[in-house]
């Protein structure tokens, strides 16, 4: 054993020697942007002499990153700045819009007191929004617009502070829209208030290793919380095969794997939804009734309160046994069922 | 007896030198008698022109032919030397003597006669007599007196000639001394269109003579179209981009990488012994599906075209929309100001093909990452029309709307030694935000 461990000792070290072997620091002159203030004054830069070496380093203790990067022979460093220095609470509340069949949605949103940023932003993307439903606290921007790029849901649903940003410690409500389309679960990007970095040239490149790293950085510069929003697409006039469809859907492939929910409880629950838009199809209502009251039982065995009209999502974490799935996914869910209940019964309730 | 006269006369010069050697070759050429019956020359024409260095004090070599009459003879002068263009290459003369003499100028070389002349020899009509011959593979040839007239006094009197002069060919041939086999090279695999920097491999030139496919030396070449790709500018720095391997034995199986400018490529095979013919092929490099924002939209204003590059705002259309819903917003933020503030100024997003962007036409950097078509300059400094500094925060935040990515850019100033450029600064806005940035450099 022991030559073992020597024989691997060897390895790693020839490693970690191989490894300081090929990363090279290297003498040169170049520019050090120091970090800007948001007078729009130009950024301080010197021309230093020193060893560069290339890449991006978090600052441990401002959690900026420090990226060093070389542009035509020229060496430059920069700092980014990061929107992740937040710790948001988010709540989600859904009820049916008043004297229709749209779904309204609003957020609370809270800035903890380990927050080291004010917050900036909400984003998300979503099915639908009705026009003009988009609501926004005071001091914030909100809209719903057009999503152009090749992935994600059709519309982004984007709220701005256009000040400082929330403070931490401090909570703003009122972020609201209204939709036709049903509640599923889906990540809310919460961002922290940074100045936009301003880089010599273009920064790194992307296709250097640099670039790949702080182009990674930025893709998950945000922090993320679950919301209920607008999300299982609702046809007019109704349909409840086709909403039914998309429940069972996001259930199987969103909640899923966003672990939300047990597979021993994903089962039973996808079985019934099978039912439910096999008798849907059919028109079969009393079978499609019970389904969904069958479901709904299913629901309230682990979170009895889930059919409350409240804005309490937080698991019951002292809970025994622990409930098989999240409190927001299954109050989501019974919201869902609940509508498709209502609209079958040709909304006498 | 004309000619034996000549022969007469030519030996009377030749005193004490030629003599003996006239032994040898008689030895040698009564033992070749045989196989040397008939008088027949092939050469190649164009036999354009022949130098002649009239050895001082050498006499002529006689040699010549007397067949059926005597009205035609030659006269071989020693020491001329037949410089050939590169088509000329006289394939075989034999000339019978009475000592059977065989002349073989292949490559200028006697094949029998002229072991030390071998090199220095034209054969010469003596004027007005003509001749006979007997040429191979249908060839029909021709003798064609001098008109020098240094060399016909020089060939009447026998003697030799002093100085150096060039004559006219003596011999003139027509139609080739082979069929040649009709050789072809074509191109395949050549693709329609690639992207700047890319690689498209499995592209074959083959040569065929007569229908079947020869292993023939093939080299390939390729050039860029000047003025396309957006480039209205063209010098021999452009590159063409790379064909690997250029040449090689047909079939050549060969890979073409894309330059980083986009524009029109023509690909050239063609045999290395000009006997193939060639065959082109054009690629189309460049991004595809690129349209240029309208210059006539009330939302924003397109700046910064330059007569090397006219068309300096194209966009692919998803990044398009996004910045032409970023202008609608930002319009609807600023229209009630008083003074009005401007809409936005939109500087470079691509070359109507993308590619390199290469604002100075020098086919290099630096103007990265708007080679897609997914990225484009707003103007935010001191200039008119940039958006004043009150609207910076808003600005970004209308672009963080729709997933762009709006950054700061400063320009490096030339020397590393001098501060960046601040008063050029803009929004570097990457539409699609970290997407098709990757650019072929």
């Amino acid at each position: 054993m022991p030559m073992v461990k020597g024989f691997f000792g060897l390895v790693c070290t020839t490693l970690l020697l191989l490894a300081s072997w090929t990363v090279h620091a290297e003498q040169a002159t170049g520019v050090v942007v120091d970090p800007s203030t948001r007078t729009w004054a130009p950024p301080v830069t010197r021309t230093e002499y020193k060893d560069w070496l290339e890449g991006v380093v978090q600052d441990p203790k401002t959690g900026d990153y420090i990226v060093t990067y070389k542009q035509e022979g020229v060496f430059y460093e920069v700092t980014f700045y990061p929107r992740t220095k937040i710790d948001p609470a988010l709540k989600s509340k859904i009820n049916l819009a008043t004297g229709g069949h749209s779904v309204a949605y609003e957020y609370r949103l809270k800035s903890g007191t380990e927050s080291r940023q004010n917050i900036h932003a909400l984003r998300t993307e979503i099915t639908s929004a009705t026009a003009g439903s988009v609501v926004e606290p005071p001091g914030w921007r909100g809209a719903a617009v057009t999503n152009f790029q090749s992935t994600g849901l059709p519309i982004r649903l984007n709220w701005a502070n256009r000040g400082n940003g929330l403070a931490p410690g401090k909570s703003e409500k009122g972020f609201r829209l209204e939709s036709l389309d049903l509640p599923g679960i889906a990540i809310m990007r919460i961002e922290g208030d940074a100045p936009t970095t301003t880089w010599i040239g273009t920064g790194p490149e992307i296709d250097t290793p640099t670039g790949e790293k702080l182009a990674q950085i930025k893709r998950s510069d945000f922090i993320p919380r679950l919301a209920a929003i607008p999300r299982i697409p609702n046809p007019t006039p109704f349909n409840a095969a086709v909403v039914l469809g998309g429940i069972q859907k996001h259930v199987k492939d969103d909640m899923a794997s966003m672990q939300l929910i047990d597979p021993a409880l994903l089962g039973p629950i996808d079985r019934s939804l099978t039912q439910a838009i096999a008798a849907a199809q059919g028109g079969n209502t009393p079978s499609l009734l019970h389904e969904i009251k069958s479901l709904r039982q299913l629901l309230k065995q682990e979170h009895a309160d889930v059919d409350q009209d409240n804005d309490a999502d937080d698991d019951d974490k002292e809970k025994k046994p622990k409930p098989r799935i999240a409190k927001l996914a299954a109050k989501v869910l019974d919201f869902d069922l609940k509508y498709v209940e209502k609209r079958v019964k040709g909304d006498k309730d | 007896m004309r000619f034996y006269d000549q022969v007469t006369a030519g030996w009377s010069l030749a005193v004490g030198k030629i003599r003996p050697r006239i032994k040898t070759y008689r030895r040698n050429y009564i033992r070749s008698f045989a196989r040397f019956i008939f008088l027949f020359a092939t050469c190649i024409p164009n036999l354009a022109s022949a130098s002649v260095s009239c050895g001082i004090g050498f006499t002529p070599v006689i040699a010549g032919y007397s067949h059926q009459t005597d009205d035609y003879a030659f006269v071989i002068y020693s020491g001329i030397t037949i410089q050939s263009t590169p088509q000329a290459a006289c394939v075989a003369w034999y000339a019978l003597t009475p000592w059977g003499m065989g002349l073989d100028i292949s490559g200028f070389k006697l094949g029998m006669m002229t072991s030390g002349e071998g090199d220095k020899i034209v054969l010469q009509s003596t004027g007005s007599y003509g001749a006979h011959w007997s040429a191979s593979s249908g060839w029909t040839c021709d003798i064609v007196p001098p008109s020098d007239p240094d060399i016909r006094t020089c060939l009447d009197l026998n003697r030799p000639c002093m100085g150096q002069r060039n004559i006219l060919p003596v011999l003139q041939c027509s139609n080739p001394p082979l069929p040649q086999p009709n050789c072809q090279v074509s191109l395949s695999g050549l693709p329609a269109e690639v992207e700047p920097g890319k690689e498209v491999k499995n592209l074959r030139a083959d040569v065929t003579c007569d229908g079947v496919p020869t292993p023939k030396s093939v080299e390939l070449t390729v050039k860029a179209d000047a003025n396309t790709g957006g480039h209205n500018h063209h010098d021999s720095a452009r590159p063409p981009g790379t064909l690997n391997p250029a040449s090689g034995n047909s079939p050549v199986t060969f890979s073409f990488t894309a330059p980083a400018p986009a524009g029109d490529h023509t690909v050239t095979a063609k045999c290395v012994d000009g006997r193939c013919g060639e065959d082109t092929g054009k690629v189309w490099v460049g991004v595809k599906d690129l349209t240029p924002l309208s210059g006539l939209s009330g939302t924003y204003r397109l700046v910064g075209d330059k007569p090397a590059h006219p068309g300096n705002s194209y966009l692919s259309g998803q990044a398009s929309q996004v910045i032409s819903s970023i202008a609608s917003a930002y319009k609807i933020l600023v229209q009630f100001d008083v003074p009005p503030t401007p809409v936005l100024h939109l500087n470079d997003a691509s070359l109507e093909r993308g590619g390199i962007s290469d604002i100075n036409s020098t086919w290099a950097r630096p103007h990265a990452e708007h080679c897609r078509g997914t990225v484009i300059d707003v103007r935010a400094n001191d200039a008119t029309g940039a958006i004043p500094a009150k609207y910076y925060t808003e600005f970004e935040l209308i672009a963080r709307f729709y997933s762009a990515d709006p950054m700061w850019e400063v320009p490096p100033a030339s020397s590393v030694l001098l501060p960046p450029l601040w008063e050029q600064r803009h929004y570097h806005v990457r539409l699609l935000g970290g997407e098709g940035l990757a650019c072929p450099w």
